[in-house]
């Protein structure tokens, strides 16, 4: 068998067998979406039952999760109990603003951190080194939703100038679409500095310990023998090398941002999948979760597709493995 | 003046246990041309005293005293920037075991270029390309190959890219540390071909390490003998590893007896006579010669004097207390 057939094949088990756990893990957890609804009101048992018929909960929980693998098949994720909307339309929107948040912090904090775990490695022992990692380890070890109410009360009461919550300034009027992108770039700094601070660490020690493994490599003796200067063998020699395990610490970076910079997306109340995950748990939305799941795990899997095909163009010796 | 001038050089690595003092007053030349080969078994310090020539010791190493001064310039006192100038330009490196000498993620064209241009920006970019395609027909690899990465090429081939590599700023000093070790027999023969070929095309002078005692033997003008740091005997290559009418004509003990240790095709030698013991720590302080714990014709005073380098004629030196009495030879 071809190995990108049976790399699909496996995908397709995975997302199978992914949302089969999923559909069952939300109807073992207690709490009753339906109770949750009536909790308000005096219903009849018989208007419960009714309610019960709407939402699809009467059946057995296995025709239920028949009926979920139907409605899934059709592109159907159903209709959410909390938000009385398609679920897809919901998730589709805070998709959306999860990628762009994903898309710019990621992107800041892969790439600062590769800097500065270079720089760091490339001095080891040295007082900056020492300083970098001691640095980024206290960043590390503070938790992301109180550095980020720290920036909302530096940046939002104190100093001010800076929006604190959403993606957009509510009741805004646009000449035109730059004014627009503006306006997100704007609200994005926030939630982006929170992240970059709390998690650049992650990227800054794997880089460095990556490169200063390189570093002791016979082909840098080889470099240094070339009579190359110290700066074109970090960046030329070691430094695409080093970049092999920063791969996948992005995967699983990128992966974990999808399912929501929960504490992120709730602080500054960033409309994406954390903070729809988030309320969806807490009113037993069963459909919602479920897509919400579903989209995490399919972000996991393409992901690490995308982390192989990474690896093919900086490592030679994977494409012939 | 000698090409390379290597005095008295004393090299130390730091360690928990205490300085090892791998390198411990070692004096090589080498001419212009001339090929040098050394010998020795593992530990001895060959490679360290290889790398203390281009200044490519590691980090927990120094040179303590001594001086390496290659075409009258004393490389030891040099700093890392004027040093770079002289590697790979001047004095480059067939390192060992070619596969992890090799960058993976590199093209072995690229690897085999950088340097050319580094060392001569005059160079331009298409020049570096001819010269590296040129050099790799030079060692019997197609140049059509020059895009492949270096998991691509089988030992010997690896070899064979290394040495191009060796050889593309034109150095005037090649130092091959165990160029064959790994390979087999007949990729070795090869190998050791292709050396002895272009160090003749270009006029190189080359430091060849290995302890295969009889490739020294054949490729060698002159040979180095190490133990346990020190310079054990030296000479031109019949005079060390030679026989004459079934007597080898090596002085110092532990150069027939490594000699001995070898098999030889042309003799009908069913043993081979090992050295028993192994070689001293070199953490601890020596005193007296130190292959003595081991040397079944050592002397009283063995234990406690270490012994100098003696002439046996304007060439072959050796350092055992043996030859200070009488030069008629050991048996």
């Amino acid at each position: 068998m071809p190995p990108l057939l049976r790399r699909f094949l496996v995908l397709c088990a995975s997302i199978f067998a992914i949302v089969t756990f999923n559909f069952f893990l939300f109807h073992v957890i207690p709490g009753d979406p339906i109770r949750l609804i009536a909790r308000s009101q005096r219903l009849s048992p018989e208007q419960v039952a009714k309610l019960r018929e709407a939402y699809g909960l009467d059946g057995s929980i296995f025709s239920q999760y028949l009926t979920y693998l139907k409605n899934l098949a059709h592109g159907d994720l159903g209709y959410s109990f909390a938000l009385h909307e398609n679920v897809g339309d919901i998730v589709g929107r805070a998709l959306v603003n999860t990628l762009i948040l994903l898309t710019v912090s990621t992107t800041v904090v892969v790439l600062l951190g590769i800097a500065i775990g270079v720089f760091a490695g490339s001095r080891q022992g040295s007082k900056s080194d020492s300083a970098t990692v001691v640095t980024s380890l206290v960043f590390w070890s503070l938790p992301t939703f109180w550095v980020g109410m720290l920036l909302v009360f530096i940046f939002g009461v104190w100093l001010g100038g800076l929006p604190i919550s959403g993606i957009t300034t509510p009741n805004a009027e646009y000449q035109n679409y730059f004014q627009y992108i503006a306006d997100i770039a704007r609200h994005l700094i926030l939630p982006t500095l929170t992240l970059a601070l709390v998690d650049i660490a992650f990227f800054v020690i794997i880089t460095r310990t990556s490169l200063i493994e390189v570093m002791s490599e016979d082909y840098m003796l080889t470099a240094r023998g070339k009579g190359l200067s110290q700066r074109t063998m970090v960046w030329k020699h070691a430094t695409r090398n080093a970049l092999l395990p920063v791969v996948t610490a992005s995967v699983l970076y990128i992966s974990a941002l999808v399912a929501g910079a929960i504490q992120v997306e709730v602080v500054f109340s960033w409309p994406g999948m954390g903070l729809l995950t988030y309320n969806s748990v807490l009113a037993r939305d069963y459909p919602t979760l479920e897509a919400c799941f579903l989209i995490i795990s399919v972000a996991v899997l393409v992901a690490n597709f995308i982390a192989d095909l990474v690896y093919r163009r900086l490592d030679p010796r994977v494409a012939v493995a | 003046m000698s090409l390379l001038d290597v005095r008295d050089l004393r090299v130390s690595y730091g360690s928990a246990d205490g300085d090892v003092h791998a390198v411990d007053g070692v004096s090589l030349s080498i001419e212009a041309g001339e090929f040098v080969g050394l010998a020795g078994e593992s530990g001895c310090g060959k490679t360290t005293m290889a790398m203390a020539i281009p200044q490519l010791l590691p980090r927990n190493a120094r040179i303590t005293s001594g001086s390496v001064t290659f075409d009258g310039v004393d490389l030891s006192a040099l700093d890392e920037h004027a040093m770079r100038a002289y590697r790979w330009k001047e004095i480059s490196v067939v390192f060992q075991g070619a596969l992890n000498a090799l960058n993976p993620v590199q093209t072995i064209g690229s690897q085999i270029a950088e340097p050319i241009r580094v060392h001569d920006s005059s160079v331009t970019s298409a020049q570096a390309d001819d010269r590296m395609r040129e050099l790799l027909e030079a060692v019997g690899i197609p140049s059509r190959r020059a895009h492949d990465f270096p998991h691509q090429f089988s030992g010997g081939m690896r070899q064979r890219v290394m040495i191009a590599m060796a050889l593309a700023c034109r150095p005037r000093l090649v130092i091959a540390d165990e160029p064959i070790t790994a390979l087999d027999v007949m990729t070795q023969a090869q190998i050791i071909d292709l050396l002895q070929s272009l160090s003749d095309r270009y006029n190189l002078a080359m430091l060849l390490i290995s302890h295969d005692l009889s490739v020294l033997a054949q490729t060698c003008d002159r040979v180095a003998v190490m133990y346990a740091g020190k310079m054990a005997e030296t000479g031109p290559s019949q005079d060390v590893f030679g026989e004459s009418s079934g007597q080898v004509l090596a002085r110092h003990p532990y150069t027939q007896r490594l000699l001995r240790a070898y098999p030889n095709i042309h003799r009908e030698r069913v043993f081979i006579d090992g050295i028993p013991g192994s070689p001293p720590d070199l953490s601890k302080p020596q005193k007296g010669c130190r292959f003595q714990p081991r040397c079944d014709v050592a002397l009283t005073q063995c234990a406690n004097v270490a012994p100098e380098l003696v002439a046996l004629n304007d060439r072959h030196f050796a350092a055992c207390h043996l030859l200070d009495a009488d030069s008629s030879g050991v048996q």
